[in-house]
């Protein structure tokens, strides 16, 4: 059952007194950002499913990490979905030598695939401005950006790959974040 | 702008999106305890680098989760509550706080300066692991019902592939003996490291993935003994109840 009555905050309250209720609504809320996003890394439906199991315990064990001074929970709960899948998929590099994974996605099949997503509808305004920011980016200012954020690589891989030097990486992903947030902190 | 800053901010960049190498990463960490606290610009800058850093997250497109996979997580939220422990995170982060009043009165009280600069440096760097938002703190539980005394508190993180326990006032092992930290990982054990705890505040630095240990345990035993397994009847403390 869905609780639209309480806030993240609120929420996050009542997970630090044990209320698994509280849990639940978070996990309905974040969980489909938080799988499309460890998928969209790992490249592997079971690495994602992982990610996602280990942030959500992790939240559960421990829900004093976050701090609502220091931001809104999204923020924290996605920054902690992608460390972690992030982690994994250098982990899974370093054990199997692979070189290539988001960029060939294993269809996600089986019976357990729950149907139909429904984005939280804060989330799907939210992603909706995100995504018209990112399309507003110079075109190299976005490739390099993505490839660190959402293929999970070092800078020093994307100059290597793309043939430019690394402080060209480095500071065409400063002036991407930097552009991002200008225009996102006006709708924030 | 100054070159040095805008290397500094490119470097803080890299670091929210964690594209940075393992050189970086400890020169951004670095940044964040020394330079980033007293600078007038970089800690708004660290703000809005982690809150784009955080929209970017709502680029990938979303997807249901697997349906076992809420069920999987309430067995387990039900199955294994000993690391869950609200009241001793708190604790042990009020520790934390306490443990950085206690270093500087512990460096005024004379203990030498190069110690007193390596205790800080190491705490300084704990302190960083423990600020980051997926990091965990948990108190040790003692194993003996009627101990009051102070328990190390372990600090990890994902992705750093170091184990701090920072002994706060914990007493020292009695004469002869020296405490024995063990990584288990299955039903095998490893043994890391003996210490005996200095007065006021100690802190460990233990180099191991934290992906990779299960399990902790403390036990006291004599000195003159090789560690080969722990003595589980000399079990001191433990990060499971």
């Amino acid at each position: 059952m869905e609780d639209d009555t309480r806030d993240d905050v609120q929420l996050h309250g009542a997970l630090i007194g044990g209320e698994q209720g509280a849990f639940d609504e978070l996990y309905r809320r974040y969980a489909p950002a938080a799988y499309g996003l460890a998928y969209r890394l790992t490249g592997q439906p079971a690495l994602a499913q992982d990610v996602v199991h280990d942030s959500f315990l992790a939240l559960w064990r421990a829900p004093e990490a976050y701090d609502p001074v220091r931001g809104p929970f999204r923020t924290f709960f996605l920054a902690l979905v992608h460390h972690r899948a992030v982690d994994a998929i250098r982990r899974e590099e370093r054990m199997r030598g692979r070189n290539r994974r988001a960029s060939n996605l294993e269809p996600v099949t089986g019976e357990d695939v729950a149907e139909g997503v429904v984005d939280a509808a804060h989330l799907s305004v939210r992603r909706r401005e995100v995504r018209e920011a990112l399309a507003g980016l110079p075109p190299d200012q976005r490739t390099v950006l993505e490839m660190a954020y959402l293929d999970g690589r070092t800078q020093s891989w994307i100059a290597e790959a793309l043939g430019i030097p690394l402080g060209t990486v480095k500071t065409r992903t400063f002036a991407a974040m930097k552009k991002l947030r200008a225009v996102l902190s006006q709708e924030d | 702008m100054d070159e040095d800053h805008q290397r500094i901010e490119e470097l803080l960049a890299g670091y929210a999106l964690r594209s940075l190498s393992g050189d970086e990463t400890a020169e951004v960490e670095q940044l964040l305890s020394q330079h980033v606290a007293s600078c007038p610009t970089c800690p708004a800058t660290v703000r809005d680098l982690q809150a784009v850093a955080g929209d970017l997250a709502l680029s990938a497109e979303p997807m249901a989760p697997p349906e076992m996979l809420l069920p999987r997580l309430h067995r387990e939220m039900g199955a294994s509550p000993a690391r869950r422990r609200p009241v001793a995170a708190m604790a042990a982060a009020g520790a934390i706080v306490a443990v950085v009043g206690m270093t500087g009165l512990a460096v005024n009280q004379g203990i030498r300066a190069s110690n007193a600069e390596q205790r800080r440096a190491l705490m300084g760097e704990a302190l960083r692991v423990a600020s980051r938002p997926d990091a965990s703190h948990v108190r040790l539980v003692s194993t003996a019902a009627s101990s009051v005394a102070a328990a190390p508190v372990e600090i990890s993180a994902p992705g750093v592939e170091v184990i701090y326990l920072v002994c706060d006032g914990v007493a020292p092992p009695a004469p002869g003996m020296v405490y024995r930290v063990w990584f288990g990982e299955g039903t095998s054990f490893r043994f890391v490291s003996s210490f005996e705890p200095d007065p006021g505040v100690m802190v460990l630095r233990l180099r191991f993935d934290p992906s990779t240990v299960d399990r902790i345990v403390i036990t006291e035993e004599p000195s003159d003994r090789a560690p080969s397994r722990p003595d589980l009847s000399a079990l001191r403390w433990s990060d499971a109840a």
